[in-house]
């Protein structure tokens, strides 16, 4: 049994060959991009482009809805704040709350972006493994080593944890599991209550987490890992033309969605 | 006469805030190309040794520590020493750090700094010796065991090594998981790398030109394998164990009927068995003055007046059970129309490779798991009728490794969670928590008020069985039980279970260890992906547990090897030396 949080789908599209870099670039200057531009016809365009990102990527639509539904919550309570506090003309009014076309306009709109700024970014998460979103998180970073910022050992620590959330989920549900065969209850009673029957399970998953750490820095020391000291890869990032294209294509698109 | 790569004088090491050393004045030289086996009771320094021989550990004294020429006691000598020692640890899934098993054997190459061509082609080197090749872009949690292990263990040797420490490297593995492991290392051993490993395992042992045993951080035997196991008194002191074959030849000398050697193995064994007995003063192994004491090993926990948790035991049964993981929208199926009853009182081994679904056949069986579809039956009770959850409750799950569910701050406040929150009074409880902690040797008065985590390992282990056992549960569900216990915790963990089968508890153990099964369980149940592919009496109808991936029991061979009624094959060492002597 697995957890899936990191949520890679495998796959040999071009979006999944491109290169990470060019792909978290590209990413990152459209939801600037998004979020610099209120009009309705450019977010139909970014909606537009997302939906075809994901046809071309060929993750099923399942995948993109787990990626959505966990975010539901709060694009609902975007979308009800707007409509209750922004300004316009009331049209329906009960106690401090107004109704208003603008309110609803207004928060239909920022809802929308909210889902399609998911999708893009679900694009980049989807087809890139988190080990190479992090190799291109150290690139990107590589300037901050001037300030000392330790990016790499950052970016290391990053994919660790990566690695290590399944497994402690899985830990996390087989402790619960064992305590509740102990009778332990984490369902019924107060607050406080539920606070306090979860040391028990607390306080293994704790114990369990430092001996994995402390097992894993021995394993990647034997390995001779030594913090600050420059390392090689094996699949070194290279940017292809095909790279190039997406960029560009990129810019394309946010000009297209600027003027219309 | 070749060079030793390491040479240890007087070294000490204590853990920060620990109250002893746990390495106190240890004294080892091993040479180029030998394997050297470490034993030793749990908590008597193994690992700290693997830790400090990889360079991984900094001696807190010492007069001479070098491994490969260089000196641990600085830590420059340290860095230098992890490029020339490879150390595998025992869980290889922390030991796994990259996406993909290529990345991951590559590792090491990359941090030192090689570059990628000549990493591509050392990483390719080391998938095709370690058979990984079909496996290279797979990720590290979709592979079984062995894989694991093998893969941990190529990203280890990546960087060429002259000493490989292996620390319990088969602890977590099945059968074939184990096999797998260590055909790599004689393979390895024949290529002339020095080798030491750490273990648990008495038949692993054999493996090594010499073994090494330590008791509180310091040598107390250093020699050959046979004359360790033929040294009762330090065997037991050292709270080890005998390979079977080996407590056959003891038990047999009991009855006067002494071997000429002390066999390790069934093929010695079988051997020596029918090359007829030794002659007077032929058995050189068996030291002069122990040969009266010799016979079945004895139990560190003394069977007290039988103080079973409860008078009854539980029907179970599964009909037509299935059931299926979800794995990122994906059903990955571990259980399929699995159906069988184990009778009440009985006492069930649940035998399988890793993975063929054994943990999820004891989950559903409490009901920890919901089965998509079948019928579960506690007592005739359908899991989904009303009076099923109060069945349940007497139903008793050990988990693998229950000792890291310990959490409480005295070791009766721990066997006292479950009574509690059953609501039970103040005076159950006490006299459930007493009974519980007695059954399994931590008598309350002596160990109570100790932490949980200030008990050995084998004593932790034991303190979880009790926290479950003071529920007084009529059936009781073991999942790998012995996993990483020394010899002798397993022998009084295997007693205490012994008496409950004995008290009338239904008792169904799944395992990897056959023959532990086979000493305590008269049933059997053998999953394979999923399906059963064998239930019923075991030892009768021995055949069942052969068609399916599952090895037979050390004495069903033995008694097929010697040419007689495999049906009829004894339980333990000393049924198997009244029957051959």
């Amino acid at each position: 049994m697995k957890a899936t949080i990191t949520q890679y789908y495998p796959g040999g599209s071009p979006l999944h060959r491109a290169d990470p870099r060019a792909k978290f670039v590209a990413v990152t200057a459209l939801a600037v991009a998004l979020f610099t531009r209120d009009s309705f016809a450019a977010l139909a365009v970014y909606a537009a482009a997302g939906v075809l990102a994901f046809a071309l990527s060929k993750v099923p639509v399942r995948w993109v809805w787990r990626a959505l539904k966990p975010v539901l919550w709060l694009i609902g309570l975007t979308f009800f704040a707007q409509v209750l506090f922004a300004p316009g003309d009331p049209f329906f009014s009960v106690g401090p709350f107004d109704l208003s076309w603008e309110g609803l306009r207004l928060a239909g709109f920022l809802s929308m972006r909210l889902v399609v700024l998911i999708l893009i970014g679900s694009v980049l998460t989807l087809t890139t493994p988190p080990v190479a979103l992090t190799d291109a998180l150290v690139w990107l970073g590589r300037p901050l080593r001037r300030l000392r910022v330790p990016s790499d050992e950052l970016a290391l620590m990053v994919t660790i944890a990566l690695r290590f959330i399944p497994t402690l989920l899985v830990e996390l549900d087989t402790i619960m599991r064992a305590q509740r065969a102990r009778g332990a209850d984490f369902s019924t009673g107060g607050p406080l209550r539920r606070a306090r029957a979860l040391v028990p399970v607390m306080v293994p998953l704790f114990v369990i987490s430092f001996r994995r750490a402390d097992e894993l820095a021995l394993a990647m020391e034997a390995r001779c890992y030594t913090p600050g000291v420059a390392r090689t890869r094996l699949h070194p990032l290279r940017a292809r033309p095909a790279d190039a294209v997406l960029l560009v294509l990129t810019a394309a698109l946010i000009v297209v969605a600027s003027v219309v | 006469m070749n060079a030793d790569v390491v040479t240890l004088e007087k070294v000490h090491f204590r853990y920060p805030g620990a109250d002893r050393d746990a390495l106190a004045g240890l004294e080892l030289a091993v040479t180029e190309g030998e394997t050297l086996a470490v034993v030793g009771p749990n908590g008597s320094g193994k690992s700290t040794l693997a830790r400090l021989l990889g360079g991984l550990a900094r001696p807190s004294a010492g007069r001479l520590a070098a491994v490969c020429g260089c000196d641990l006691l600085t830590a420059s000598g340290r860095q230098a020493a992890r490029r020339e020692v490879g150390v595998l640890f025992q869980d290889p899934e922390n030991q796994l750090v990259a996406e993909h098993v290529e990345e991951d054997v590559a590792f090491g190459l990359e941090n030192l700094g090689w570059p990628p061509p000549t990493i591509r082609e050392r990483t390719d080197e080391m998938l095709a010796w370690f058979g990984l090749e079909d496996l290279r872009r797979r990720e590290p949690h979709l592979l079984s065991g062995g894989q694991k292990q093998r893969a941990a263990l190529a990203g280890v040797l990546a960087i060429p090594r002259r000493v490989l420490v292996l620390d319990e490297p088969t602890a977590m593995l099945d059968a074939d998981g184990r096999d797998e492991v260590l055909d790599a290392v004689r393979r390895l051993r024949a290529g002339g790398l020095t080798v030491v490993i750490v273990t648990q395992e008495m038949d692993e042992v054999g493996i090594a030109d010499r073994v090494v045993a330590l008791e509180r951080g310091s040598v107390r035997y250093d020699g050959s394998c046979g004359e360790l196991f033929a040294r009762r008194d330090l065997v037991r002191r050292l709270r080890l164990g005998l390979p079977l074959a080996g407590e056959v030849a003891l038990a047999l000398a009991a009855r006067g009927r002494p071997l000429r050697r002390l066999p390790l193995t069934l093929e010695d064994l079988v051997a020596e068995y029918e090359a007829g007995g030794a002659a007077e003063g032929e058995q050189l192994w068996l030291t002069v003055g122990e040969a009266d004491d010799v016979g079945e090993v004895p139990r560190a926990v003394e069977p007290p007046a039988p103080v079973s948790p409860s008078q009854s035991g539980m029907r179970l049964c599964c009909e037509d059970v299935s059931f299926a993981y979800d794995e990122g929208g994906t059903p990955v199926q571990a259980l399929q129309d699995v159906s069988f009853t184990v009778e009440t009182g009985a006492s069930v081994a649940l035998l399988g490779p890793s993975g063929s679904g054994k943990s999820t056949l004891l989950q559903v069986l409490r009901g920890l798991l919901d089965p998509a579809k079948g019928r579960v039956e506690l007592d005739g009770v359908e899991r989904r009728e009303t009076r099923a959850p109060a069945l349940q409750r007497e139903v008793g799950v050990v988990f693998q490794t229950p000792e890291l569910q310990l959490f409480a701050a005295s070791s009766a406040q721990d066997v006292a969670f479950g009574p509690r929150q059953l609501g039970w009074s103040d005076d159950l409880v006490e006299a459930a928590v007493e009974a519980a902690m007695e059954l399994v040797g931590l008598p309350l008065a002596e160990f109570g008020e100790r932490h949980p985590y200030s008990l050995s390992g084998g004593e932790q282990r034991r303190l979880a069985l009790a926290g479950v056992l003071a529920m007084r549960p009529r059936a009781l569900l073991l999942d790998e039980p012995f996993v990483s216990l020394d010899p002798a915790s397993r022998r009084d963990l295997a007693a205490v279970l012994a008496r409950l089968v004995e008290g009338g508890t239904t008792v169904v153990l799944a395992t990897h260890d056959v023959d532990a099964a086979w000493g305590l369980c008269r049933e059997v149940l053998v999953l394979d992906g999923g399906r059963l592919t064998a239930a019923g009496p075991w030892g009768a109808t021995t055949e069942v547990a052969d068609g399916a991936r599952t090895p037979s029991p050390f004495f069903v061979e033995l008694w097929r090897r010697l040419g007689r009624d495999a049906a009829a094959a004894p339980r333990t060492a000393a049924l198997a030396a009244e029957a051959l002597a």
